[in-house]
């Protein structure tokens, strides 16, 4: 029951409203009984047909009756100009029933089965039902579902339908539904030839100029800045591999993929030494059925020389290759500002700038506006993140007042991009990371992080050491000092976790750290200021490492 | 010209508290009189009200307020020849009401009542070459019934052993419902809707297929469904509701992303949407209540963690006990 405002009433009133509802009942119950005895006795007929149209008139989510119909077109045996008829006139009393229910499934159905029943369907007119519906409600979602129905079996042309939308959004810029379906026809309208761009490039620009007229006219209205956000590219990454990592004694082959994969996927992957593939077999990281790391254990033991492993995943072909003379050697792709947005070009970073410079305009007129903030960062995001980082964690921090219910969002947001940033400049080889003040509350992005050996997330804001953290198998030293960690259920089974250090955080209770015991090398743990600390110390003499408390 | 935020504001005689006796009796109540005009005209809804009365009695720990017998001998009427469940005996069935049956048995634990095979052939019926799934026989295709097919065969356990469906194709087919704003509808270019994304987030988390989504990218298109007043709407520039604000708090608990919205005054919007005088939970303040938002409001204070109620599964939309007696674990992610 949505949106029937409940009314006091008197007890007189409810009295009649009880008698009425009484009487309506009594026939309602009589034509439903009147409605199953044609359903037991398999009558298909007119009379059934009258029947069924008491109800829906006003009930149109009685889904059995509409079936009902169906069965009486579908099985008549009249003639065919008849059942065209009888079709026909569906078509008018299903526009009744919409009129009383426009967002009834049952209609809309009902009327997508007429239409393909019939054997000269009118198209046109039923656009023409669409543009009358659009009109009552420009963000009925049956009703432009229907649209796009009508649209693919009558062939229309996609460029109108790109011309109605752009109709709508003049008359209205906050139509999230017009901007949707824009989504959707302009990568098929203007395809874009090169890999990455969904749209001709051509279009995108004069894309942006639209949504900016929109976002200017009505900066409180949330469609245009959505669509806007889209139009920047949302990073979607390529399939690649982000490192690998050789030992020969015992002869495994660690390699980590951007995406997660599934084990078929995985045994296709081809591993050669020295342009020999040899054979062997691939294994998960864990038991989940999509992982970014997997290990590759030979038949016979790696040599020296040259290593590359390859792989094909969803028609992407990926791989790395590499130099051994070592017992353990890592390696890890190249990375740069594209590796987390997509790249513009000199003409889509003109266009970026100026529309950077409009927001600033904006932003000082109404600078309580967050729409306009976040569009800030998302610009600067795809102009350079690294030359407007600072600003853009002003932003952020800013966004936090402004839009407090949200403020976990943007604290993660901030915490992404200083990750990104500090992936695109780090030495990953060198398999120690320091992530010291950060600000974050969240560490994205661990499949770039797998090869360490020592990680320092100290005075940081990370609330939990999640399942993210089960990827390490190197991870020797994990420092997590001065954060506000609740929570470590992830640090399970790190096979070379040595030295854990979490003092001040806010650790409660000793079953917190029970997970620790399933760590096979750990050998001391550092739990200086913590709640969990003022324990009896007798609580912790069943662990197998030495404890700082 | 400028758009205004469209939302309630609360009139001072709201309830302060969550008002859990009232529900229990708002519930147990309903549908004890047979003639009663509301209750008659949802006949073609009743498996799933059962479903929704049930859990919330569960959830409030009252489940024995119903007549455990007479529920199983209704739910065994309504299975018809072709194996799929209507919503009462004589109407004709559907994927949405063989979920319902299932649901409500599995917290009864009384599978065995049923004709399983039967209802798992017809779910398997329903499924299209493009890996999409049909409401019935009638055609309609929409990523509703895809979590309806998807969930019923978890639930009967028959998903991942001897499973009668092409799951890849079926991921596939929700895959391509995403849309630019990382949400999905009903069907391949329809518009991303709160109530679809639950839909469709929680088939792939049932079948550990999470990773297809940008978690970041719809955590943010779910997260701003948050107005001033504390609810949450199921689409842009729409007024908030009771049942949109499970659908939504539920698809960022399944992406990890909870904590995106302010929770509190989440929790005061669904206590305001109580009616102090016949109990049950309305679509918002001041509406006329029904066991459907009844239902969602006291999921969402469970999934938010309410105290005195059993904790809710959020992609079953089931107490978490009966999904852990199936053993059944649903992929949950962390950041």
């Amino acid at each position: 029951m949505h949106g029937r405002v409940k009314v006091k009433t008197s007890a007189e009133q409810q009295e009649e409203k009880r008698k009425e509802r009484q009487s309506k009942l009594k026939i309602f119950r009589k034509v439903i009984n009147a409605f199953f005895n044609k359903v037991s006795k398999e009558e298909y007929d007119n009379d059934g047909l009258e029947i069924t149209k008491q109800i829906l008139a006003s009930n149109s989510d009685y889904s059995s009756m509409w079936n009902y119909r169906k069965k009486c077109f579908a099985n008549s045996e009249k003639p065919k100009s008849e059942i065209e008829a009888m079709l026909n006139s569906e078509l008018t009393f299903i526009e009744s029933c919409l009129r009383n229910n426009p967002k009834s499934y049952g209609c809309w159905h009902q009327r997508c089965f007429v239409l393909l029943k019939l054997k000269t369907p009118d198209w046109k007119r039923e656009l023409q039902l669409c543009n009358l519906f659009l009109q009552f409600d420009d963000r009925n979602f049956h009703c432009w579902d229907y649209r796009r129905f009508v649209c693919s079996h009558s062939n229309h042309p996609l460029k109108d339908e790109i011309d109605y939308t752009n109709k709508l959004i003049e008359s209205n810029f906050s139509n999230y539904s017009s901007w949707h379906y824009r989504s959707k026809l302009l990568p098929e309208v203007y395809p874009d030839s090169s890999v990455g761009n969904k749209i001709a490039e051509r279009k995108l620009l004069e894309e942006l100029e639209l949504v900016q007229n929109a976002f200017f006219t009505d900066p409180n209205d949330q469609s245009a800045w959505f669509y806007h956000k889209w139009l920047l590219g949302r990073g979607h990454p390529m399939q690649s591999i982000l490192s690998l990592h050789v030992s020969r004694f015992p002869s495994t082959l660690t390699c980590t993929l951007r995406k997660p994969i599934k084990e078929e996927d995985c045994q296709q992957a081809l591993v050669r030494v020295n342009g020999t593939v040899i054979s062997g077999k691939w294994k998960p990281h864990s038991s989940a059925c999509y992982m970014n790391t997997w290990t590759f254990t030979p038949h016979e033991k790696i040599g020296t020389g040259l290593i590359s492993v390859s792989c094909q995943v969803d028609g992407v072909e990926t791989q790395i290759t590499m130099e051994i003379d070592d017992n353990e050697a890592l390696c890890c792709a190249k990375n740069t500002i594209e590796t987390f947005c997509e790249s513009s070009s000199d003409a889509k970073l003109l266009v970026l700038e100026e529309e950077l410079n409009s927001c600033r305009e904006l932003n000082e007129l109404e600078p309580d506006n967050k729409w306009v903030v976040l569009t800030l960062v998302f610009l600067m995001k795809a102009i350079d993140p690294i030359r407007f980082f600072s600003e853009m964690k002003e932003l952020l921090k800013s966004l936090c007042i402004i839009d407090s219910k949200r403020s976990c969002y943007y604290q993660d947001l901030h915490s992404k991009y200083a990750v990104e940033n500090w992936i695109i400049c780090a030495d990953l080889q060198s398999r120690k990371a320091d992530l010291r003040n950060k600000g974050i509350t969240r560490l994205c992005h661990v499949e770039f992080l797998v090869g360490l050996t020592h990680l320092d997330l100290s005075h940081n804001k990370l609330k939990a050491l999640g399942s993210t953290f089960l990827v390490f198998p190197w991870l020797q030293e994990l420092k997590a000092d001065d954060n506000e960690i609740t929570e470590i259920d992830g640090l399970k089974a790190l096979p070379s976790l040595i030295t854990l250090s979490l003092n001040s955080n806010a650790l409660s209770s000793v079953e917190l750290l029970s997970c620790l015991s399933t760590c096979p090398n750990l050998q001391h743990v550092s739990l200086k200021s913590n709640p969990v600390s003022s324990c009896e110390k007798d609580y912790f003499k069943n662990f197998p490492f030495r404890l700082t408390l | 010209m400028g758009t205004i935020v469209k939302d309630v504001t609360f009139k001072n005689d709201i309830p302060k508290g969550f008002l859990s006796d009232t529900h229990v009796s708002y519930i147990s109540t309903y549908g004890k009189d047979k003639d009663d005009y509301e209750y008659c005209m949802t006949e073609y809804l009743r498996l799933s009200g059962i479903y929704w009365g049930l859990t919330t009695l569960d959830l409030l720990n009252n489940l024995d307020k119903l007549d455990k017998a007479e529920i199983i001998s209704f739910v065994v009427s309504c299975q018809t020849d072709e194996g799929g469940f209507s919503p009462s005996p004589r109407h004709d069935c559907s994927i949405l009401y063989t979920l319902s049956a299932i649901q409500v048995l599995c917290t009864y634990d009384q599978l065995d009542a049923i004709d399983v095979n039967k209802a798992i052939k017809y779910i398997a019926s329903l499924q299209n070459e493009d890996g999409s799934f049909c409401g019935d026989v009638w055609g309609e295709v929409d990523t509703r019934f895809s979590f309806c097919a998807v969930a019923s065969l978890a639930l009967v356990g028959r998903l991942w052993t001897d499973c009668p469906i092409n799951t890849k194709h079926c991921v596939e087919f929700i895959v391509s419902c995403m849309n630019f704003d990382g949400g999905f509808g009903c069907r391949p270019g329809s518009e991303t809707h709160s109530g679809q994304v639950y839909c469709c987030v929680g088939a792939l988390s049932i079948l550990h297929e999470l990773h297809h989504i940008d978690a970041d990218l719809l955590g943010w298109w779910l997260c701003e469904r948050q107005l001033p007043s504390g609810g949450l709407n199921g689409r842009p520039e729409k007024l908030p509701d009771v049942c949109y604000s499970w659908w939504v708090l539920s698809s960022l608990a399944v992406i990890g992303k909870m904590h995106w919205i302010d929770q509190e005054s989440l929790k005061s919007f669904i206590i305001a949407s109580q009616d102090p005088e016949t109990g049950g939970i309305a679509d918002r303040p001041g509406d006329m209540v029904d066991p459907f938002h009844t239902l969602f409001g006291v999921a969402g204070l469970s999934l938010m963690g309410q105290t005195n109620l059993k904790k809710i599964n959020p992609v079953f939309c089931m107490p978490q006990y009966v999904i852990d007696r199936l053993a059944i674990n649903v992929e949950i992610l962390t950041i």
